[in-house]
């Protein structure tokens, strides 16, 4: 330290990066990094290769070398094993799993632990709610920030279900995009006879384009002014999501700092007019009859044509039961009338006490009759789409930006400098079912098709993405712009050979995952004194990469807010893992506290589902999951950045769930040890993975008695006593710094 | 930006440490940036730090006043708007919502008088505001950039119509930091009926760490949320807890000698204790005077739940919080002051809930020598249009509205700029909301244009001169 000032170390890492970036225009290419063609660059070979399991960690290790540092060593097996859970699906082991694995010491036992965790249906659940971050994805419709005013629209949670199962069956990324993009292209929904799940999955995919906030539904917000507001919120969820770049900077002008052209963004818009036509918009909410909304039954156009026939058909069967009712009731009336002479008008009730024993029963049979009727009526769910609405409007570049001042009529087309000379001729609707416009197609094989330029940005995006989530920071930092504004990779060679790789691997993010995950980079201790160099001026990493850009240890990373809590419920031992459906509703109470609004649940259970099937709002989410840093998305999200403010030690000292979790948690110790150093142990294991030391011990054992002697003095008995005492040791547990992070 | 790389990961690091103060580890790593002026080093933590020139104020309460006050009904008088009544504008006005197409002029009905030495023209409305108009800085020059809610409030608060854009007050705690250790520097106190319509986005951080957006403060029930736990435990347990968690936390920490979270992390259990112990104190307005709470009127049930949070505002400056946001009394789906029919019912309704207290933090800040420093902004996003919205309305108008400002070195009994004859369109000494934006932060020892922070490829500022052409309005200040 004695000779490097920190801001001389912190010269010496921007020195590393740009030299590399350097080397890159050696090529002679003069293209900003990110726009170029994809390159496959040689898997390095230097000294301490030894330590490489994967070829991500001979391009890290190389790097590392040429600074004189190495990796760290791996992390004890019970550290890695929680890792590894809590990255894969986001939820600790239990205390049996960790023995089990750490006995395991066959060479290939991570591998296995791997594929088992990444078969497991928790693994989508806590890849999808990356990806639902990415594309700003809220199960509100508009802005969606008067707390109390919840508008969902149906079926819109299908798209969060839809990315859930799409990450647990591997999806190729590729065909997840296209899917996407133009699903309702690519199967011939509106001719169908029957709409197939296959039918379904392509239309709901569609949900991606539907994520903008979309404020056209209310009559009085159903103006352009909403409607193009739309169109350019998809159009930088596209850019951001997708792309990696600013493209709504392009919206008012030609980009000022990237090659991105104000023409490109009004091509780009013409793909999205023939669906988000502002001259034949469809609002979110029809609010009246003649208004059709954008939502789509979930069965075809024949079928519906049916169900409709057959409960008409039974809406007359009920009809008829009910005019029979209706008729006795009005017997029995007269009757009344009669009996009393002239007087009030006889009310309904008078006249279900007069009914006599015949007549109740009778009703009562009708009434029957009815339900069983209504029971057998169809019934369908709606789907939130994107799809063409008629013919394709004409598409203008807008001055300033601004709808009120339309410019010249443009083409639907792409990024130039991302497009080959002949992009136009992938415009055509050949082979597309009827009333496809084919431009989202297009958008879509431009995209991911190998031969198109642009193919590389969405690999380098999703490879960068997938880094940021294991590693908490991307190749490149700013993994939502990797124009030229945004950071360099901090490692270009490997972020191009994991992208060619991933396309080589048929765009399989499972592969992708698994690969990073099984590397020794990955797998390194986190602890920065495990790194074995000796600390002198030269090879001392802490002052060569303070900030660990060039990875030689394992970062040490705050757990997700959502990870949070469903390791709370893990641990208490209440997580519920029924998957999917519509969300659980929140209640945003006066005091300001935003709970689970328990009188909504279908069952109780439904209070303790994951995080990632919540309700989730433009704003007033869960306040345990907000404070934790749950973004508030306004378009996307492409990284959170968690802080450690005070009002998540005041959540989890006391907020409510968090107490009565800990009770949960304390009361399954007591059922599984009873003598205090078991206590502790059991309590340890279950919410940190591992056996407390020795101190520890002592110190837990010590807050058991001392909490119990107060308990006692507030005329507590025994058994309650210890009771409260372990519920604090509990409580305490939960708020440890190892439990908030992954080590 | 070849500093840009280590820089950001420095500051994604330090940014997770939160409530910086108190922070020991942090503090040698902090030296360099407790100068709010080099934005090639943006400050990342609350500590107070030093302006870029000597302030006039420290500290600011907005007033927001979320719907868009009627300028012509409580600040702005005119003769011809009266003399028109019911004929046609010579105009053709620019409307919002339906309901206003035949441009028929609509006088107020009310009526205005001088107050004061200054002898300010003000509504019959505002009786308690004109008791102080020797104090206020009125602008009735004020225009905006767009007639519709959620982009006015925008532009008020953040410069530009643009989302994602830091309010007012997220600028400020990041030029200045915080002088109270025990809050957060921008503090939002709200109607606990609700939140007005922008939500928490009036007070968001948008593109500067998350320690710089708007805390809550409940001016109902808890003051924060989930200070206490929700069963009361004895005396002595939560202390036993903190103390096995600091062993624990400090046991583990040794696996991470340089990581400045885990320290932050610590510092906030303490932070929080010290919350639980002070936080209610300071925010308990039971222990003012009788004179006190009756001059907020807290005796009163229109004007209480108003008062109790003007009254907070000022016991929060006077201990050194940075930066208050107030919002208006929850009416109207949030927007008390949208008028577009029943004017003449209901404005009197919210000024009787508002106007009083709002001149009671005057004239309080006043009495205890706290307005030299403490700038009062009260506003709402834009103006209401000179003709009537079916009969008993006005609709939304951009080219005109009316604010006031006391305190912090902004001339007292002082009117600025004028409308035209119909305070249809702001005509003399014009003010953008940017002007002004960039004339709060003067006034605070800021510079709008040095006050910075490297986003998306660009140095943003609040007011973003360079598009909106704003500039410190001098007329406005002594």
């Amino acid at each position: 330290m004695a000779c490097l000032s920190r801001s001389s170390s912190v010269l010496i890492v921007a020195a590393i990066c740009w030299s590399v970036v350097g080397l890159h225009n050696a090529t002679g290419d003069e293209t900003h990094w990110a726009f170029r063609r994809l390159a496959r660059p040689a898997v390095p070979h230097s000294s301490g290769m030894d330590l490489a399991r994967t070829s991500i960690d001979s391009f890290v290790v190389a790097k590392l070398a040429e600074q004189g540092l190495t990796i760290s060593p791996d992390a004890d097996r019970v550290t890695l094993v929680r890792r590894v859970y809590l990255d894969l699906i986001g939820l600790p082991p239990t205390p049996e799993e960790v023995d089990t694995l750490v006995a395991d010491t066959a060479p290939d036992a991570h591998d296995r632990l791997i594929a088992r965790l990444i078969a497991s249906p928790r693994f989508g659940e806590r890849w999808g709610r990356h990806w639902l971050d990415a594309v700003g994805y809220a199960d509100t419709v508009g802005f969606d920030i008067d707390a109390n005013n919840i508008i969902t629209t149906a079926g819109k949670w299908r798209y969060r279900d839809y990315v859930i199962r799409a990450f647990n069956r591997d999806l190729p990324y590729d065909e997840f995009l296209r899917q996407q993009i133009a699903g309702d292209e690519m199967i011939d929904w509106r001719n169908a006879e029957r709409f197939t799940d296959e039918i379904k999955e392509h239309l709901i995919a569609t949900g991606f384009l539907r994520t903008a906030q979309d404020y056209t539904h209310e009559p009085e917000s159903n103006i352009p002014l909403n409607m193009y507001a739309v169109l350019h919120d998809t159009i930088e969820i596209v850019g951001t999501s997708l792309l990696g770049i600013t493209l709504q900077c392009s919206r008012c002008h030609d980009h000022k700092f990237d090659p991105l052209l104000q023409q490109d963004y009004y091509r780009l818009m013409a793909c999205l007019t023939p669906a988000y036509n502002p001259e034949n918009w469809r609002p979110v909410y029809a609010w009246k009859p003649e208004i059709k909304d954008r939502g789509l039954p979930d069965i075809s156009p024949a079928e519906l044509a049916t169900a409709r026939r057959h409960n008409e058909q039974l809406d007359g069967e009920i009809g008829k039961f009910q005019s029979q009712i209706a008729e006795i009731r009005a017997r029995r009336k007269e009757a009344l009338a009669a009996d009393k002479g002239a007087g009030p008008e006889i009310k309904d009730e008078e006249v279900t006490a007069a009914l006599t024993t015949e007549e109740k029963q009778r009703i009562d049979d009708l009434n029957n009759q009815v339900a069983r009727q209504e029971s057998h009526k169809r019934r369908w769910g709606t789907i939130q789409a994107l799809y063409d609405t008629g013919e394709p409007p004409q598409t203008r570049l807008l001055e300033r930006g601004d709808y009120l001042s339309p410019g010249d009529v443009v083409q639907p087309g792409f990024i130039q400098v991302l497009s080959r000379t002949d992009a136009a001729s992938i415009f055509s609707a050949d082979g597309l079912p009827d009333h496809a416009s084919g431009r989202r197609t297009a958008l879509a094989n431009w995209l991911t098709d190998q031969k198109s330029p642009a193919s590389a940005l969405p690999a380098r995006v999703i490879v960068n993405r997938i880094w940021q989530h294991l590693f908490g920071q991307g190749l490149v930092p700013t993994s939502e712009n990797f124009g030229v504004n945004g950071q360099p990779p901090t490692h270009p060679e490997l972020l191009e050979h994991l992208s060619s790789e991933l396309i080589a691997h048929d765009w399989s993010l499972k592969w992708l995952i698994g690969e990073i995950v099984r590397s020794s980079i990955y797998r390194q201790a986190s602890s920065t004194v495990a790194n074995i160099n000796p600390r002198s001026t030269t090879t001392d990493p802490q002052s060569i990469d303070p900030t660990n850009q060039l990875l030689w240890h394992m970062p040490f990373r705050r757990l997700d807010a959502e990870v949070i809590r469903d390791c709370i419920l893990a641990i208490s031992g209440n997580l519920n893992r029924e998957m999917g459906g519509p969300p659980v509703h929140l209640n945003a109470r006066p005091d300001g506290l935003v709970v689970i609004d328990e009188g909504k649940l279908r069952t109780p259970a439904d209070k303790y589902r994951r995080s990632v099937y919540l309700l989730f709002r433009r704003s007033h989410n869960l306040s345990l999951l907000n404070t934790f840093d749950q973004p508030l998305i306004a378009t996307t999200c492409a990284r959170r950045s968690p802080a450690a403010v005070v009002s998540q030690s005041l959540a989890m000292m006391n907020d409510a769930f968090v107490l009565e979790q800990a009770e949960h948690f304390a009361a399954r110790v007591a059922t599984l040890a009873s003598a205090t150093d078991e206590q502790v142990e059991t309590a340890f294991r279950l919410a940190l993975s591992r056996p407390p030391n020795a101190r520890e011990q002592q110190w837990c054992s010590e807050l058991l008695s001392r909490q119990a002697d107060i308990f006692r003095r507030e005329d507590a008995t025994d058994e309650v006593a210890s009771r409260q005492a372990l519920i604090q040791l509990c409580h305490t547990l939960l708020n440890t710094s190892e439990f908030l992070y992954a080590e | 930006m070849n500093t840009e790389l280590p820089n950001q990961s420095r500051r994604s690091l330090l940014q997770d440490s939160a409530l910086g103060f108190g922070t020991l580890a942090l503090t040698h790593l902090l030296k360099s940036e407790t100068n709010a002026s080099s934005p090639s080093h943006p400050p990342t933590d609350l500590r107070a730090r030093p302006p870029h020139f000597p302030a006039r104020a420290k500290s600011v309460i907005m007033l927001l006043q979320n719907g868009a006050p009627s300028q012509m009904d409580l600040f702005d008088p005119k003769v011809d708007l009266q003399r028109f009544n019911g004929k046609k504008h010579p105009e053709d006005i620019e409307s919002f919502q339906p309901g206003s197409e035949n441009d028929i002029v609509m006088g107020s009905p009310f009526k205005f008088r001088k107050h004061g030495h200054c002898g300010m023209e003000l509504s019959e409305l505002l009786p308690h505001l004109g008791g102080m108009a020797d104090e206020l800085c009125l602008v009735r020059s004020m225009w905006s950039e767009n007639n519709n809610h959620p982009q006015g409030l925008r532009v008020i608060n953040t410069g530009k119509t643009f989302t994602g854009r830091p309010t007012l007050g997220a600028w400020v705690s990041y030029g200045l930091g915080t002088n109270n250790e025990n809050l957060p520097a921008y503090v939002v106190v709200r109607d606990p009926d609700g939140y007005n319509n922008g939500g928490v986005s009036l007070w968001t951080n948008g593109f500067l760490p998350a320690i710089y957006g708007g805390t809550e403060i409940q001016s109902k029930g808890a003051p924060v949320l989930n200070l206490h736990p929700t069963v009361k435990q004895p005396a002595g347990v939560q202390r036993n807890n903190l103390e096995l968690l600091a062993n624990l936390n400090e046991e583990r920490r040794k696996l991470y000698p340089d990581d400045a979270r885990l320290e932050a992390r610590i510092r906030n259990y303490e932070l929080a204790a010290r919350m639980q112990l002070s936080a209610e104190t300071l925010l308990d307005i039971s222990g003012e005077t009788e004179a006190t709470r009756k001059l907020y009127g807290l005796d009163q049930n229109e004007t209480a739940g108003y008062g109790t949070r003007c009254l907070m505002a000022r016991r929060m400056v006077e201990s050194g919080v940075r930066f208050v946001l107030v919002t208006a009394p929850i009416q109207h789906g949030g927007m008390p002051w949208d008028h577009h029919g029943n004017l003449n019912r209901d404005i009197p309704k919210v000024c009787r809930q508002v106007d009083q207290p709002s001149a009671a933090l005057v004239r309080d800040l006043k009495q205890r020598g706290l307005l030299d420093e403490t700038i009062v902004l009260w506003t709402g996003e834009f103006g209401r249009l000179p003709v009537s919205q079916r009969g008993d309305g006005r609709d939304h108008n951009r080219f005109a509205f009316s604010l006031w400002l006391a305190g912090g070195g902004f001339r007292p009994g002082y009117v600025h700029g004028a409308t035209d004859d119909f305070s249809y369109k702001s005509v003399e000494s014009k003010v953008s909301c940017p002007d002004l934006l960039a004339t709060l932060l003067h006034q605070l020892g800021l510079d709008h244009d040095e006050l910075t922070m490297h986003h998306s490829g660009r140095d943003e500022t609040l007011t973003d001169s360079a598009v909106t052409g704003a500039q410190v309005v001098r007329g406005l200040v002594s």
